[in-house]
């Protein structure tokens, strides 16, 4: 369901462009930022558990399949634990932000996992990204 | 390091000529060692004193024998020629002070290409954020060369790490400012880890964040 709050124990999955990846392969927090043109609302994740799949490695393949189109060489996935992120984000930001992650599809839609992270706009946009980019747990070559 | 030499070879006018090309080639940097410059602001000679760059950037002492020569004044000429990106690339194979210039460059070049394509060509890598952070890390030269990525902007941020507990960011805008975050276990609590978050301009950046005191990112 559309707006379904995902499980603080899940896991967001959020493509990151080579782009905002270092030579060393670290992710960026440039890879948490919202695009301006067209402005992004949201940034775009996937709900992992929400993914077919006996283990995570499985999940990951079939969100390699989801995104062939768009994926490159050195473009990766950040696995975010939905709860730690929040509270590591509530914890450190100024403001006591807090985020949200959102389901952003339908079961019969074709991206399903389709999820989104909220609540990272504002005039501290960019110390919320590094502090998502801080909070990734794990990330996988999506090539 | 070579010392320009043939200038003098050259006729006043064709100085002036070469040089302006050199100013508007330069104009985002911070020249460290400008050896040459437009007739009636600069002057060239041991010690001269050289505005450096007029917009962000404080006065500068240069000496002659530390200076950065164009021994081939036809390249320099070509430089002003190609545009804006290609300008600065070959402008740090040929000029850049640090050592690390052709990888800085290549990396560059990558980046700007990964941009492109990641976006359709809808965003390009930002020059005057680019042209900064080689300004400052020409400025401050004893700091190890950062890893780079970029933001959905085309702005880059640069990365300077240790193991997996200490980092450096910097994130520099096209309009001269720059964010930066540090993190490094807190020296009194080990366990715990330190945060440091802060926006200032990246030619105050070095003393802004202190940089000094974390002594892995230098060479």
């Amino acid at each position: 369901m559309r707006g379904q709050p995902l499980p603080d124990d899940d896991h967001a999955v959020r493509y990151c462009k080579r782009s905002t990846i270092d030579e060393d392969g670290f992710i960026g927090h440039g890879a948490f930022m919202l695009r301006d043109n067209p402005r992004e609302e949201y940034l775009s994740a996937n709900w992992l558990e929400k993914l077919p799949g006996g283990d995570e490695a499985e999940r990951i393949a079939e969100l390699c399949r989801i995104h062939l189109l768009e994926r490159k060489p050195r473009d990766r996935f950040a696995l975010l634990r939905v709860g730690d992120t929040v509270e590591a984000v509530r914890a450190r930001s100024e403001a006591d932000k807090v985020l949200r992650f959102l389901r952003e599809a339908a079961d019969e839609d074709p991206d399903y996992s389709h999820a989104g992270i909220h609540g990272t706009d504002g005039p501290d946009e960019e110390d919320t990204a590094q502090l998502l980019a801080d909070a990734i747990c794990r990330t996988y070559s999506a090539s | 390091m070579k010392v320009l030499t043939n200038i003098s070879s050259l006729t006043r006018g064709d100085k002036i000529e070469a040089l302006a090309g050199v100013q508007a080639f330069i104009e985002p940097f911070d020249l460290q060692h400008a050896c040459v410059a437009p007739v009636g602001q600069f002057r060239i000679g041991p010690a001269a004193r050289v505005v450096t760059n007029p917009f962000n950037y404080r006065e500068r002492r240069v000496d002659m024998a530390d200076a950065v020569a164009f021994s081939n004044v036809g390249e320099v000429e070509s430089v002003k020629t190609r545009e804006p990106l290609a300008a600065l690339l070959d402008y740090l194979e040929k000029f850049f002070v640090p050592g690390y210039g052709p990888q800085l460059a290549s990396r560059l070049r990558q980046l700007a290409e990964d941009i492109k394509g990641d976006y359709e060509g809808a965003v390009e890598l930002s020059l005057a954020s680019a042209s900064y952070l080689v300004s400052f890390l020409e400025k401050n030269r004893r700091l190890k060369r950062p890893t780079l990525s970029a933001t959905p902007a085309g702005t880059i941020i640069a990365h300077w790490r240790e193991g997996q507990e200490k980092m450096v960011s910097a994130h520099f805008l096209p309009d001269g400012r720059l964010n930066f975050v540090a993190a490094f276990p807190n020296p009194r609590h080990a366990q715990q880890r330190a945060r440091v978050t802060g926006t200032t301009t990246s030619d105050a950046f070095f003393e802004t964040a202190r940089l000094e005191t974390y002594g892995w990112v230098s060479q």
